[in-house]
């Protein structure tokens, strides 16, 4: 009985779809874009790129996806609070909010990519995202010097008490029901989140801002990428149909209904009519659109190895142990396996 | 009967479908098994064979190590309450003691529940925030023992170990009251004429005659906590950063994430290995003539 693979599939860019692809499991995608131009440029800059291998298409995004802080509107009101407009500016609200005692971020312990974005995002802060290429062209090492310094920074927030009591343990449902719940001031998490936070008693009293670079030369450069991408697989008959239903998944009428109604970042570059698009979303475009680099989370990078591992690393650094000594445990495991 | 046991060919025929049925499988994929092991694959593109490369690997890498040394931790957790521990209980209850019956039910009863179910609860009870260990530590006045239990890395182990030593102990205590009423009470009657206390009754007669059950026993339990996996899995997946990473869960993440079912099929050999070993030594440390009774 021969395996059936369903004709479309989800799938995760980067180093997620490669092996199928060079395992031949994927059809090869890139003459039917060449072929239909505006189908092609349908796409935003660069999206089409992160799900193509060896310069040939095997995928097509729907979403774009980006890290955002979400905070509580009414909390930095009653507070006296203003979204900060550098990491000084941050590191004060966190100071101010948690002196009144209330937890500044709400942060997850369990889950090792949630507190492990945020490390990135904040090496992004400090590097740019020139460390993220050399990391991922094999110039530069995972225990870098800022690789270090960003989780040390972390770590010491959570000394600080920025985090709630507890947060090492927690599960990302139990964290987001502290944002939720409106116990928490801010969290800092990927702006699909923000279809659930509309919903949920947070509703209209939620926004959204780039958290600001820790040099602000480097501002703008968040952890993100595309999401929910679909493939053909090499064992579907119909291709044109398959392929023409990917044309209507990533259309126009799609990614309208994508963004006004559940509250995604299209990959499209389609016209937004603003005035459909409720505050926090509003906040997330603008966020979007002003990004001057994107850096992929690790573990679609890198996969289930190094990428994994950065996340284990991260919350070991969380769990008291010396950034640096896991960062060369990191970069060693990174040796070893590429011997795998 | 007689014609039917002595004649070996109709021996053959009536083992033969369970034999066919353990060929295919076990015996097969075991086979395949250590055939992967030595290849470097993710089962799509073309292998590529590279001897005992992937064992190499794995003595060298520091997370298979350590989830070696989690294991052994197991066992070790294991074999103190599944034998000396579900002995006293089970000598306990063996001495018709009122209620004997309502305990053996009752201690038995958490082996019957489905490992994913104990693994949640106890997630809650571990909980530190709202799970019963660190409110119970706050009521006595011991706050400065709490701990957020399953994210702490030198604690999270042994804090499952203790979940599966509770979970099992009544399920090893019955195996051997089973085996403790097989044991003629005539020597139970004869031994107290003569003045044998209890725990030299317990020494001469129930150990000695038991030590067969006990040898299969001892097998069950170290190859039940080499191969373990369930509470693992859900109670911490084997993080805080693979504190609490078992062989299995480990193999679980190299094959099925990473893709490297090379790398995963060693550490299936490797765990076969361990458990065939853990028979020869329980037959080695249980070893008994046959007594007939």
């Amino acid at each position: 009985m021969e395996a059936a693979p369903p004709d479309i599939f989800f799938t995760w860019e980067l180093s997620y779809l490669q092996p199928f692809v060079e395992g031949g499991k994927v059809v090869d995608i890139t003459s039917y874009l060449n072929e239909d131009e505006e189908w092609k440029n349908s796409f935003a800059d660069g999206t089409l790129d992160l799900v193509a291998y060896d310069g040939k298409n095997y995928g097509v995004p729907t979403q774009k996806s980006l890290c955002v802080m979400f905070y509580n509107k009414q909390i930095f009101e009653d507070n006296g609070v203003a979204v900060p407009a550098t990491y000084e500016e941050f590191l004060n609200v966190c100071q101010t909010l948690k002196d009144k005692g209330i937890t500044p971020m709400a942060m997850c312990g369990t889950d090792a990519w949630i507190p492990a974005q945020f490390v990135q995002q904040i090496a992004g802060g400090m590097a740019g995202d020139k460390m993220f290429k050399d990391i991922c062209d094999g110039k530069e090492k995972w225990n870098n010097a800022t690789h270090v310094k960003a989780a040390q920074e972390v770590k010491d927030m959570a000394d600080k008490g920025f985090f709630q009591d507890g947060y090492i343990g927690m599960g990302p449902e139990e964290s987001k029901e502290q944002f939720f719940a409106g116990k928490a001031a801010m969290y800092f998490m990927g702006a699909w989140e923000a279809a659930n936070i509309e919903l949920s008693d947070m509703g209209e009293n939620a926004g959204a801002f780039v958290l600001p670079a820790y040099d602000a030369q480097y501002n703008n450069i968040s952890v993100g990428s595309i999401d929910t991408s679909f493939a053909v697989s090499e064992t579907c008959k119909n291709r044109d149909a398959a392929v023409a239903f990917l044309k209507y998944w990533t259309s126009q009428e799609s990614e309208d209904m994508l963004l006004y109604d559940c509250g995604r970042i299209p990959a499209g570059n389609y016209e937004i009519d603003e005035s459909k698009l409720s505050s926090l979303m509003t906040d997330i475009i603008t966020i979007s659109n002003s990004q001057v680099g994107l850096t992929p989370w690790w573990d679609r990078q890198f996969g289930a190895g190094e990428g994994v591992e950065f996340n284990n690393t991260c919350v070991a650094v969380l769990g008291g142990e010396d950034a640096q000594t896991a960062f060369d445990a990191l970069q060693q495991f990174a040796e070893d396996n590429a011997d795998r | 009967m007689n014609k039917v046991l002595g004649n070996k060919k109709s021996i053959a025929v009536f083992v033969l479908p369970a034999f066919i049925i353990y060929a295919i499988f076990v015996l097969v994929p075991i086979g395949y098994n250590i055939y992967v092991s030595f290849l470097q694959t993710d089962l799509m593109s073309p292998s590529k064979f590279v001897g005992v490369k992937n064992y190499i690997n794995l003595f060298k890498d520091k997370t298979f190590t350590g989830a070696l040394r989690n294991n052994i931790l197991m066992v070790i957790g294991s074999l103190i309450a599944h034998l000396p521990l579900a002995l006293l209980f089970g000598n306990i209850l063996f001495q018709k003691i009122k209620g004997s019956h309502f305990f053996q039910t009752v201690f038995f009863l958490p082996s019957v529940i489905c490992g994913v179910a104990v693994g949640l609860t106890w997630t809650f009870v571990y909980n530190s925030e709202f799970g019963l260990i660190n409110k119970f530590l706050e009521i006595i006045g011991l706050e400065s023992l709490q701990h957020v239990w399953l994210a702490d890395k030198n604690l999270a182990l042994f804090c499952i170990i203790i979940v599966v030593m509770w979970q099992f102990v009544g399920y090893h205590m019955v195996i051997q009251i089973a085996a403790m009423k097989n044991i003629p009470l005539s020597y139970y009657e004869a031994a107290e004429i003569d003045g044998a206390s209890k725990w030299v009754q317990f020494k001469s007669i129930t150990f000695p005659l038991i030590k067969p059950i006990l040898k299969i026993d001892a097998v069950l339990i170290i190859t039940g906590s080499l191969k373990y996996y369930d509470l693992v899995a859900v109670m911490t997946g084997g993080g805080p950063n693979h504190a609490t990473e078992l062989m299995s869960t480990y193999m679980f993440y190299q094959g099925f994430r990473t893709l490297k079912y090379g790398y995963s099929a060693a550490i299936g050999v490797i765990l076969l290995v361990l458990c065939m070993c853990s028979v020869l030594l329980s037959n080695f440390i249980f070893r008994t003539e046959q007594v007939e009774f």
